[in-house]
């Protein structure tokens, strides 16, 4: 039987963290929601930086301009610049639920999921270029495995809040949510 | 559980009311409408005077509806909310911008409109059944 609040699939063995692992869980993840709500304020529509080579717009031909990985390049320069005003909304929309969801502790595992994905990309994107630090991405990406890992929204997030009636409930809604939590 | 819903929808509340009078004292001296807002702490949220009285209203909202054991008030806080970030969908990067916001007002807000929505939904459905230990 699964016992309800933090414990769950990512607790098999039912030890949890101290207060120190709590504080530092929920510093990660909050920072982490900081990272992305901060970053969104940026990407600015409604030609996210295209008209004045800025912006989004700069950022995303350093993939083509300073190739990291061929074959995302070519996604780069054949599917995104085409469609680039729909990239930009997608970036916006994507990186702006990642710092609601994260902040707020929200179906935090499936959101940190997205983050490692976005700070892939971003890594893929501007690793080559001249003055970028690369450890930023791959901290980045380390930092949202963690709070996938441990789950970091079930300590002093809504996550946690919830999850003890999502458990309880039959709905298809409640069922995601457990799993995504 | 009811208790801890109620302790989570005060403190989202609370967030929400630090951040639009932390908009509010940023944006003085702004135009009220002023499409350009002003930075929180050079963070990443901004405000016109109107989007600080705007989320310090629909904030105070939900706190009153935690603290007074009244969902359809935290609701309608989330409801607020959820306006407020389809007003920087809308009006994100244009000339016309009511509350002088941008892409980090999109994030705040949504967090806030998903939180309390969850929270009040849950509250809801869970004051229905009877269950209100924490």
């Amino acid at each position: 039987m699964r016992t309800p609040g933090p414990v769950g699939p990512a607790y098999v063995d039912g030890a949890l963290p101290d207060l120190a692992g709590r504080i530092a869980l929920f510093t990660t993840r909050v920072v982490l929601g900081l990272l992305w709500l901060q970053n969104s304020g940026w990407k600015t529509p409604p030609d996210f930086g295209r008209s004045s080579g800025s912006g989004l717009y700069r950022f995303t031909r350093l993939a083509i301009e300073h190739e990291v990985f061929a074959p995302y390049a070519f996604v780069v320069r054949e599917v995104v610049f085409p469609n680039f005003i729909a990239f930009g909304w997608l970036v916006l929309l994507v990186e702006a639920a990642l710092g609601a969801f994260l902040l707020v502790g929200l179906a935090t595992r499936f959101w940190a999921l997205v983050g490692v994905v976005q700070s892939a990309a971003i890594g893929l994107s501007v690793l080559g270029a001249p003055g970028e630090w690369s450890w930023s991405y791959y901290l980045m990406i380390a930092g949202h495995l963690a709070v996938f890992g441990v789950a970091a929204g079930r300590f002093w997030g809504l996550d946690g809040v919830l999850r003890p009636q999502w458990e309880r409930s039959n709905s298809v809604v409640a069922r995601v949510m457990f799993r995504a939590s | 559980m009811t208790n801890s819903v109620r302790r989570a929808e005060i403190v989202l509340s609370i967030v929400g009311l630090a951040a639009g009078i932390a908009g509010l004292v940023v944006a003085t001296g702004l135009p009220f409408t002023s499409s350009k807002g002003e930075l929180v702490a050079s963070f990443g949220p901004s405000f016109n005077p109107l989007g600080g009285v705007v989320v310090t209203v629909v904030a105070a909202l939900g706190l009153v509806g935690a603290v007074t054991r009244k969902p359809l008030l935290v609701l309608a806080a989330a409801g607020g909310f959820g306006l407020c970030a389809l007003q920087v969908i809308v009006q994100f990067g244009r000339d016309t911008n009511w509350l002088g916001s941008r892409g980090s007002n999109l994030s705040l807000s949504l967090a806030l409109a998903v939180g309390l929505g969850a929270l009040a939904l849950m509250e809801r459905a869970t004051s229905g059944r009877g269950i209100t230990r924490s």
